[in-house]
């Protein structure tokens, strides 16, 4: 009968507005969560005439989506090289605080001009000694940030491959859960953005690339191919412990087998790292130990015979490996750290300032090392040819990455230069990574999120479609009491 | 289709632009308050080591401006020195120029000549700094004995000792009388005279070096001044005044005391020309370093000027960036404002 098919669609009506306002009302409580898509109900009709509920979607743009989450990953890599090398430019400082090993070396120059000028002055080079031994403090202090920036990086290295692996677990549980219920088809789209969420996760620790597959199955791989999750996860590990020497790599990262070398395919927070760990961090090192060589080589002191015969010797500047002088151009890794005033010069250490002067520091009463033969108290040669010395240009490492013929100071101050060009321009290219980041976040959260003025305007239409329904079901119930009242 | 608009993505906007623009107004005000980029080392990448080389440049300029002070003191005390050394020779030059021979007179001349060798080891220990200037390198010795001192000193030995080798007998003998003018010159100029050069005049009066002080005035330049003791011109004053002092002037026959004032006024008259090129030297040392110090001051004013233009900022421009900021960021609270209040459940 007529009446009961009107009877039926109105309940069926009845039935799909509540369930479609209960998901407004879902998206309604969604409308913070970043992640969260927004939610629609798929009707259809039915044999009957009416109306039935078959799906519930989520709004989807995958394109949009892997963009974000590439642009998410690179701002990550840039932000951590960032901080990284903020770190790393602390000991520079201002130009105006004049607190860089350059400065300082600048210093001591200053205060072996001031002790030429009274060659006989016992404090003028007591003075000199004293900003000598403020370079190698600066200089070990410089050091011990760069191990601490690197031990630190081996670190978040460490912890970041723990939660990702964590992450890639956890994803493969969401992942099994949305096959399954693709499999039996039930309604999986809050599932579906726990994994998207878990894919931002994933991508802030490492450049990876989600692809899916038949039955709604995701697998991830990192761009240069390497697979994270494929129907499980792989496996991701540091292997081995952070070297004790400076300037040797540190522990590489291996996922699914393959050790990850390149920070840049590896992409992420975990690839901005390994850059500073491996990369920036040890050019700096190596930057610092390449200018402790040069103040060592620079300070040297050589058989003042008219035919030498004996080797040169270190003299204001030694080191462990002391008196032999390290070669030129060889880089020794941690020379910056163990570097040290010469202890037969330092008045603190029981020695006599005024070697500076005569020389034969390396080797005290050593006729052959003494440069001031007529042992003249106004002698200033020796003072004033380490003067020359400091900016005299010498071989530099290549590994420095700096130029090489050039004299100490200048080296000094071109680190300071390469120092703060890579924070500029790392810098400058985070910020653009930011904004691209952030518009292309927005541009999908505008295609796929809730707007809740648009979801209060659903709710009325739906209220106002109920209560249409309920009309139908009084007036067919009103229609049926008269005919049984004719009947009667 | 509908362009839609999420409710968070509009939220998230407005905040993290609010949040970017405060950042930006904070380090422009602190620009403007300290004229110099917020942060050096950002803006100027590696131009920052450019900067710091200039900074130690700086230091540099400071350090020898500082060093050469020190040295246009030691010059000027040498040069009034050698003013004084000078007077001292041209009255001595006077005294020798015929004086008489009675008694008297020549006691009189000993003793200007014992005062006047007092007054020239005195000027000559003069010091600048704690060094003594007229030592050569060997600054901390006084660089000229003295003379008269009791116990005699080696020099006074040593001139006794010639005196003695040449005549057979001392100073003081009365045998100095029967020596010749021919004589007393030949002493003077053979004997007497070597002792004043070489090895003898270092090993018995001079403790001054050969080497000059050598100073370092600006950053490619050194200057050596070589004016000592050892001097010609000073050392024939101190030859012409201890030849006064100890060849028995006294007592010499009157030709012969003739003949020894004839060749002391030699002496000093050339220790005069000659102390005046010693001057001559200093002055040619003290122009050095006072033109090499308006160089260098010139060329610190330009380094100060460069490292300040690229560290500092625009002070007019940091300003208006100030303003608009400002402007912006209120703007961008307005809006803020306003779109959070713009909400449908205002209308239900």
């Amino acid at each position: 009968m007529s009446l009961t098919i009107a009877y039926n669609i109105a309940r069926q009506g009845l039935a799909s507005t509540a369930l479609a306002t209960s998901v407004a009302s879902r998206n309604i409580s969604n409308a913070s969560d970043p992640n969260a898509a927004r939610k629609d109900t798929i009707v259809v009709g039915n044999a009957i005439g009416g109306i039935r509920f078959t799906a519930l979607v989520g709004a989807i743009d995958s394109a949009l989506f892997e963009r974000s989450v590439q642009t998410g990953s690179a701002e990550r890599f840039l932000d951590a090289v960032a901080r990284g090398l903020e770190r790393l430019s602390s000991f520079v400082g201002d130009p105006q605080s004049n607190a860089s090993p350059a400065a300082q070396i600048g210093r001591l120059r200053d205060a072996l001009q001031l002790a030429a000028a009274s060659p006989e002055d016992g404090n003028a080079a007591r003075s000199a000694i004293a900003a000598a031994s403020e370079v190698v403090a600066g200089l070990r202090s410089a050091f011990a940030t760069v191990q601490d920036v690197r031990q630190d990086a081996n670190a978040a290295i460490i912890e970041g491959t723990a939660r990702l692996g964590s992450l890639l677990a956890e994803f493969g549980e969401v992942n099994d859960r949305i096959v399954q219920a693709s499999a039996t088809g039930r309604e999986v789209t809050d599932d579906v953005d726990q994994r998207n969420a878990l894919i931002r996760d994933i991508a802030a620790l490492v450049d990876v690339r989600p692809m899916l597959r038949e039955r709604d199955d995701m697998t991830l791989f990192l761009a240069n191919g390497i697979t994270l999750f494929e129907s499980g996860p792989r496996e991701v590990a540091v292997v081995g412990n952070m070297a004790s020497l400076p300037g040797q790599s540190g522990p590489p990262i291996h996922i699914d087998g393959v050790e990850l070398s390149s920070a840049s395919d590896l992409g992420g927070s975990l690839g901005g790292l390994l850059e500073l760990r491996d990369g920036m961090a040890v050019i700096v090192g190596r930057q610092l130990d390449e200018l402790a060589r040069g103040l060592i080589a620079a300070t040297a002191e050589y058989d003042q015979a008219a035919t030498p015969v004996l080797a040169g010797i270190t003299g204001l500047f030694t080191y462990p490996g002391g008196p032999s002088v390290p070669s030129s151009p060889t880089l020794v890794d941690g020379l910056a750290g163990s570097i040290s005033v010469n202890p037969s010069v330092d008045p603190q250490l029981g020695g006599n300032p005024l070697l500076l002067r005569d020389g034969g520091i390396g080797s005290p009463g050593n006729p052959a090392y003494l440069y001031n033969a007529t042992g003249a108290s106004g002698y200033s040669g020796r003072l004033r040819g380490l003067i020359a010395a400091l900016a005299a240009p010498q071989s530099f490492a290549p590994a420095a990455q700096l130029a090489s013929d050039v004299g100490a100071i200048e080296f000094a101050s071109s680190s300071v230069g390469w120092i703060e060009g890579e924070r500029s321009r790392i810098s400058a290219g985070l910020e653009d990574a930011r904004i691209v980041n952030d518009r292309t976040v927005a541009a999908w959260q505008n295609r796929v999120g809730v707007n809740v003025d648009d979801e209060m305007a659903t709710l009325i239409s739906l209220q106002r479609s109920y209560q249409a329904s309920t009309r139908i079901i009084s007036a067919v119930d009103q229609m049926l009491n008269s005919l049984f009242e004719a009947t009667r | 289709m509908m362009t839609t608009v999420s409710t968070l993505a509009l939220r998230m906007a407005a905040l993290s632009s609010m949040a970017a623009s405060q950042a930006r107004l904070a380090s422009a005000s602190e620009e403007v308050s300290t004229g110099r980029h917020h942060d050096v080392g950002l803006v100027l990448g590696p131009a920052t080591g450019h900067t710091v080389e200039l900074r130690m440049l700086a230091g540099e300029l400071d350090a020898i401006r500082r060093t050469n002070a020190l040295v246009d003191q030691r010059l000027a005390t040498m040069q009034s020195a050698l003013g004084a050394v000078s007077e001292i020779a041209q009255s001595f030059a006077d005294a020798t120029l015929s004086p008489s021979a009675d008694e008297a007179a020549r006691r009189r001349l000993v003793d200007d000549a014992r005062g006047k060798l007092s007054a020239l080891t005195g000027l000559l220990g003069a010091t600048s700094n704690g060094a003594y200037v007229f030592g050569g390198e060997n600054s901390t010795l006084h660089p000229l004995g003295d003379y008269l001192a009791s116990p005699q000193p080696a020099a006074r030995l040593a001139v006794q000792a010639a005196f003695s080798a040449e005549f057979g007998f001392g100073t003081n003998d009365p045998s100095v009388r029967t020596i010749s003018a021919s004589a007393i010159e030949q002493y003077l100029d053979g004997t007497f005279a070597a002792l004043f050069s070489g090895p003898t005049w270092q090993a018995s009066f001079s403790k001054a070096s050969d080497r000059p002080l050598v100073d370092r005035i600006a950053p490619e330049e050194t200057i050596a001044t070589r004016v000592s003791v050892n001097d010609v011109g000073i050392r024939g004053l101190v030859a012409g005044l201890t030849a006064v002092i100890d060849s028995g002037t006294e007592s010499l026959s009157d030709e012969a005391f003739s003949a020894l004032t004839r060749n002391v006024f030699g002496m000093a008259s050339k220790a005069i020309s000659e102390i005046t090129q010693s001057r001559a030297a200093v002055g040619l040392s003290q122009n050095r370093v006072t033109r090499t110090g308006e160089r260098l001051e010139v060329q610190t004013a330009r380094i100060e000027h460069e490292f300040g233009s690229l560290e500092g900022i625009d002070a007019a421009e940091a300003i208006t960036r100030m303003n608009m900021l400002s402007t912006a960021l209120q703007a961008s609270y307005a809006s803020t404002a306003r779109l959070q209040g713009m909400s449908i459940l205002d209308y239900l």
